[in-house]
């Protein structure tokens, strides 16, 4: 990450500074901006979906949701070891389209992973998720809808087998690339 | 599609009664989940900033435009409309931009078009990969990140070339 950052960074920073010197700080101040304006509506978004996860997991309903779903997740990312019960509902959350459980959970799933040196695992759910499996794409049916699409859920089946077609590639090449 | 929007609401309001049944406290388990939400953003804030200046510059130096005007051949090869290069193009970067892009996309071609169907699906089926990549990462010691972003972005690029075939034959 450190190598793209530094070598995006500096291309762009020069091609501004060539432009017009004044930019560049003034570009970077607007980047954080909107850093700052996202990180509160994801703290509005996680607050919610972290308090119903935590009466999930206080109701024994994430653990029979990962002992049901260990079996297939366990060909995909082999031993889980402690990250078992946050990747089991984070892909189910992703699949849902649900990003404020399916985001933390991946975080502390992944940081899990990191600590067991497991690169294939964290690699996996990340492609996963990149390569976006998802039910519903909501977002997009919601803004046909607001444009007035005499069929705003038409595109649900294109969107699915898309979806899928990348999902089942980026499982087939992190399988073939990346060591367990 | 009312089904499909009522079936988060109802999962929410029976796993609520289901707790209180079960004798928990949903009040005081609610906040302390809620509580956490605060931690992680603090972590991962710095992280974030530190994407979203770099797409910035990106976008504000005209790099991406570069990048749209390199890989454009290849998309229209590809039998790729050339209204939503652009789309594909962005989506890995910005979600935002993007998400404006989809928007003018509908306004200029009208929301039921070829075009427009097409723009829907690929966005629809693509992610923010750079962003996804510097948030699921950001609490990792070791963040070695090139070959799932190459994997993610190369799926992505052939999944969105596949949902301009599948608008055309559906």
């Amino acid at each position: 990450m450190n190598a793209i950052f530094i070598f995006s960074f500096c291309i762009s920073a020069l091609i501004l500074t060539v432009k017009d010197a004044d930019k560049l700080v003034l570009a970077m101040q607007n980047g954080a901006t909107s850093a700052v304006e996202l990180s509160i509506s994801l703290l509005a978004l996680y607050a919610v979906w972290l308090g119903i996860f935590e009466i999930m997991e206080k109701s024994g309903i994430t653990e029979k949701l990962s002992r049901f779903l260990k079996k297939p997740l366990k060909a995909l990312f082999g031993d889980m070891k402690s990250a078992e019960t946050a990747t089991c509902v984070s892909v189910t959350a992703n699949f849902l389209g649900l990003s404020g459980v399916a985001t933390p959970l991946a975080i502390s799933a992944c940081t899990a992973f990191d600590n067991d040196k497991n690169e294939y695992a964290k690699s996996m759910l990340f492609v996963l998720s990149a390569t976006s499996i998802q039910l519903l794409p909501t977002s997009v049916i919601a803004l046909r809808a607001s444009h007035g699409s005499a069929f705003p859920s038409s595109i649900i089946l294109p969107s699915l087998i898309s979806t899928l077609f990348s999902t089942v590639l980026g499982i087939v090449l992190v399988k073939i690339f990346i060591k367990k | 599609m009312k089904i499909f929007a009522i079936i988060i609401p109802i999962l929410i309001i029976a796993l609520f009664i289901f707790a209180s049944v079960k004798k928990i406290s949903v009040y005081e388990t609610f906040t302390l989940g809620a509580k956490k939400a605060f931690k992680l953003i603090f972590d991962i804030f710095p992280y974030i900033c530190a994407i979203l200046i770099i797409v910035n510059l990106l976008e504000e130096s005209g790099l991406i435009e570069r990048l749209i005007n390199v890989l454009s051949p290849v998309l229209s090869f590809l039998g790729v409309p050339s209204e939503i290069m652009p789309l594909i193009i962005l989506k890995p970067f910005s979600g935002s931009g993007s998400l404006a892009l989809l928007d003018k996309i509908y306004t200029d071609y009208g929301v039921d078009s070829f075009i427009s169907r097409c723009a829907s699906v690929v966005f629809g089926s693509s992610e923010t990969t750079f962003y996804i990549a510097g948030v699921y990462f950001s609490l990792c010691k070791t963040k070695k990140l090139a070959k799932p972003i190459a994997i993610s972005l190369f799926c992505t690029f052939l999944s969105s070339v596949f949902a301009c075939f599948l608008c055309k034959i559906m």
